[in-house]
């Protein structure tokens, strides 16, 4: 409690009080979300069932960066093409095409676009280049060129809120920049990408996606 | 002797080291060769002495050292991969000299690379420290570091002055001028490289990433803090014992910023170091350059699939060009940009913009066009997006919408959304069909610090209080806003230090100003923007500029859009202010005025040169060299010399300092156009000094030429 009073007197003490459209008003409310969130500390999942999933007719996805234990969901914002925007509640978004993501905005630093496989690719198997386009230094936007190897990793069945999936299975084992990553793609009967675990970069790691709906 | 004999032992171990190294198979030594550590002057070394390296293009670092009573605060930068410039503050305790207990002295260093490291050879550096101060730390040196190992370096240097002053060799360029340099800041040309010549040197091993040793033999022999004959207080009292030449120290890198050190030197004295350095191009792990995402593109139908979305009917509808803008500033402020200003046609929609929130003018255009393209009806296809500041409008970027919806998710979007952009300089566009949604008045009630530094009775004296400033617009581009300030608490009001000036007080009555100044008016102007012809800029303000001087300011400004290369011409009649900061004037008034000339280099290197009359009516010229990074970082340097002799101008000689800015989303992490903004001058005095007017046209503008978009343009789909 007096914590948050302090934060409270804190944001009052930078910001002052301004007319409506002042940002730097908008930066301690900002600031002060981002105290408070660190002051409450991780918050539990709401625990999901079968039942809220369906019961929210919205297609949902579940998002989770491995390395900083960062867990989200997702909802569709906009489609453009064959490319699908999804947002989580803090306004973060992934760009997947088929799944496979082409695009971040909100993790730090963010994938800016990608020429990545498709799902034809997936099924065709053999050699494709798959290219990130990061802003690197001084913000200028950089190009790292991946030659990855797609193969087909055999047929399973995915256990997801309470549903199984058959899906089959494809591995992406990539080199290039001086590094190596294995992405794994799991693509529902449907042609859907029920789950996947995908490399974004070097800061960011492994981002693992589960298609929850449907 | 045995002085002689540890230089022979030192540069004989050097040699042999370096034959070692001549010897040793070293294929991949530059690849993990060790980057340079700071020393406690702030600059690539080892602890009291400097090394041959070069350090990492773009550095900044902030380093505080302390032993024996004797701390050094340095800022160092590296503007070009082959130079170094430092800027230091230093004080030492119970020194004693000149009416100071503690002793406060302000120094630039600069140093040049002159061989890199190869195989070979080794790297050499030639460095001037403290080249125009007081001259208590001067000194000149030529030093060389070679990697005998991956992780072990050796160096070994000649030093002159201060760097020449234990183990003198002899003396090859003639004798050294003594004693203080005067009122300081004169470039002692001829003195530097004379006098004795002393060698010095030694090694630094790197074990590990984070753990640093270092041992070096010094050649300084702090003549003046002994107290030894030939210094500036010989005969006064130690401040240390110098029982040897060797130091030693081991360091520690916290993290990629922070390293820290602690050593033993000179036979009887514990030191600690404290270096921070960041490459302001790179933004650090610790601070994630987030922000919430942008909403995405929305693709129109195809006309064949839905032709009534196509329809231009809307154009004639009444009402609906008022709708429209209404939605379009309503999505643009959830983005932190105002809608000053729309003209909407059936093809193409012109928006003026003014850029809140983000630090990069592309992000904004960038955002602006997205909700454009969810906003506007189908028909239109020519986004027209005019950045305004000060309601001037800056540049015109012309984007199709057909290529924001098909380069959104493009691999490398970006580079091809700006090949197929066009962006034209937007004088003469004339006033928009619908007036904006921003409202005209802005106000803001808050809290404010000011700082003063390097007063000798207190080092850093601060101030702090609550502001009212407020703005309201009158017409595009004429605005009335003034600033308000009350002062809580602080001791900026407790110098004693007035002024000693022969000239007339333009800058140095500021404690007057900071005793009576309670409330204080800071500003209160009427100021009025204009593009009167294509490439031209202009800008009159009237009323209470600033806290000190009062009065009318004329500015024009020429810059094309494309252009490197830009002129400026300013002329203000100002009065100088009461002391009490309300209305009244005093009887000081003055005409004053510049002609610019700016140059921008390239990759961020900025040279401007002000020839014109200063505040005191000295006539001169002030030449600024500014190094600033697409995120929004500056480092600049200045210098002015007018016809103001060093006598009449006091200490320091004539007007000098350094800039810097740092903008705060590289510290925040999330979107800002705020900086952090601190120029630091040796010492302020009247000769040299220029209005401080708001709104100086050259800093509006730049950020939006082409080149200034160009270097951000990577952030338009951020």
């Amino acid at each position: 409690m007096t914590r948050a009073w302090s934060i409270a007197a804190l944001a009052l003490l930078v910001a002052g009080c301004s007319s409506g459209n002042n940002e730097s008003l908008r930066e301690v409310d900002r600031l002060r979300q981002v105290v408070a969130a660190r002051v409450a500390g991780p918050q539990p999942v709401p625990q999901l069932t079968r039942a809220r999933v369906d019961g929210a007719g919205i297609p949902l996805m579940l998002a989770e960066l491995e390395r900083r234990e960062a867990l989200a969901s997702l909802i569709p914002v906009g489609v453009n093409g064959a490319v699908t925007t999804w947002t989580t509640g803090d306004g973060a978004t992934l760009a997947l095409r088929d799944g496979v993501v082409v695009a971040s905005r909100g993790l730090a630093p963010d994938l800016m676009s990608a020429a990545v496989p498709s799902q034809a690719d997936l099924r065709r198997g053999g050699e494709i280049v798959r290219s990130h386009y990061t802003l690197g230094l001084d913000d200028v936007t950089e190009r790292a060129d991946y030659s990855c190897t797609i193969a087909p990793a055999g047929g399973e069945v995915l256990e997801i809120v309470g549903r199984a999936y058959p899906t089959e299975r494809f591995r992406e084992s990539c080199s290039g920049d001086g590094r190596n990553f294995v992405n794994d793609y799991w693509v529902g009967r449907d042609g859907v990408m029920r789950q996947s675990r995908q490399w974004l970069g070097p800061d960011v790691g492994f981002l693992r996606l589960r298609r929850l709906d449907g | 002797m045995t002085a002689h004999r540890s230089v022979r032992a030192a540069i004989a171990g050097g040699v042999a080291a370096l034959a070692f190294a001549v010897a040793a198979p070293q294929a991949d030594a530059q690849e993990r060769a060790t980057r340079p550590t700071l020393n406690f002057y702030g600059v690539a070394g080892l602890i009291d002495m400097p090394t041959g390296e070069a350090l990492p293009d773009s550095q900044f670092s902030a380093t505080l050292s302390r032993f024996a009573g004797i701390t050094r605060g340095t800022l160092s930068f590296q503007p070009f991969p082959w130079l170094s410039a430092s800027f230091r503050y230093s004080g030492i305790e119970d020194f004693n000299f000149g009416g100071f207990s503690t002793f406060y002295d302000r120094s630039f260093d600069v140093s040049a690379r002159l061989l890199r490291e190869r195989r070979w050879w080794p790297a050499v550096v030639v460095g001037l420290q403290d080249f125009a101060g007081t001259g208590i730390s001067a000194a000149e040196y030529v030093v060389a570091t070679k990697h005998v190992l991956p992780d072990v370096k050796v160096t070994a240097g000649l030093g002159w002055g201060r760097l020449g002053s234990f183990g003198a060799l002899g003396t090859p360029f003639g004798a050294r001028g003594g004693g203080l340099a005067g009122l300081g800041g004169k470039f002692e040309v001829d003195e530097w490289f004379r006098g004795p010549v002393a060698a010095f040197g030694g090694i630094e091993w790197q074990p590990t990433e984070r753990l640093g040793f270092k041992v070096e033999y010094s050649s300084d022999a702090y003549v003046d803090e002994r107290g030894l004959a030939g210094g500036r207080r010989a005969g006064s009292a130690p401040i240390f014992e110098r029982n040897s030449s060797w130091n030693f120290g081991v360091e520690y890198q916290v993290n990629e910023t922070l390293r820290v050190g602690g050593y033993y030197l000179y036979g009887s004295e514990l030191g600690l170091a404290l270096s921070f350095t960041a490459d302001p191009r790179r933004r650090t792990e610790a601070v994630p350059q987030s922000g919430p995402g942008p909403l995405p593109v929305a693709v129109r139908p195809a006309p064949g699939a839905d032709p009534a979305a196509w329809s231009e009917a809307w154009v004639t509808t009444p009402g609906r060009p008022e709708e429209l803008r209404d939605a379009v500033g309503a999505a643009l402020s959830r983005e932190g940009i105002a809608l000053t200003g729309m003209t909407l046609g059936a093809k193409t929609a012109q928006v003026r913009i003014e850029n809140r929130r983000y630090n990069f003018e592309p992000q904004a255009i960038g955002r602006t066009a997205r909700v454009l393209s969810r906003t506007l009806p189908a028909s239109v296809e020519t986004f027209e997006i005019v950045p305004v500041e000060d309601g001037l409008t800056l540049s015109a970027v012309r984007l199709r919408r057909s290529d924001i919806e098909a380069l959104e998710h493009a691999p490398g979007g970006d580079a091809t959304l700006r090949a197929r952009a066009e962006i034209g300089d937007a004088a003469g566009l004339g006033p928009t069909a619908l007036a904006g949604t921003d409202p005209a008045l802005s106000w803001r009630i808050g809290p404010y610090l000011r700082a003063s530094y390097f007063d000798p009775d207190q080092p850093l004296r601060l101030e702090g209080g609550i502001r009212a400033s407020g703005a309201y617009r009158v017409a595009p581009g004429l605005f009335l806003s003034g600033s308000l300030a009350k002062p809580l608490a602080g001791n900026l009001d407790d110098s004693a230090r007035l002024s000693n000036s022969v000239l007339p007080h333009v800058r140095t009555d500021q404690v007057l100003f900071d005793r009576e100044g309670d409330p204080a008016i800071e500003r209160l102007t009427a100021a009025y923007y204009l593009r009167p012809a294509p490439n031209v800029y202009g800008r009159v303000s009237a009323g209470y500029l600033e806290r000190m001087f009062g009065g009318v300011s004329a500015e024009v400004l020429w810059k094309p859009v494309d252009s490197p290369l830009a002129f400026g011409a300013e002329v203000n009649y100002a009065r100088k202010r009461d002391f009490d900061q309300l209305f009244g004037f005093q009887s000081y008034d003055v005409v004053t005025g510049h002609l610019s000339a700016y140059y921008e280099f390239g990759d961020g290197y900025l040279g401007q040169v002000d020839v014109g009359r200063y505040l005191a009516g000295d006539y001169g010229a002030t030449f600024t060299f500014e190094r600033a990074f697409a995120n929004g970082w500056k480092f600049a340097a200045f210098a002015t010399f007018t016809d103001v002799s060093a006598a009449e101008f006091g200490e320091g000689s004539f007007d000098k300092g350094v800039r810097l800015e740092i903008p705060l989303d590289w510290i925040a992490g999330r979107p800002s156009r705020n900086s952090i903004r601190t120029t630091l001058r040796p010492v302020q005095r009247d000769g040299g000094a220029r209005l401080n007017v708001d709104g100086r046209l050259y800093g509006v503008v730049r950020d939006y030429d082409a080149a200034g978009i160009d270097d951000r343009w990577g952030r338009v789909w951020r």
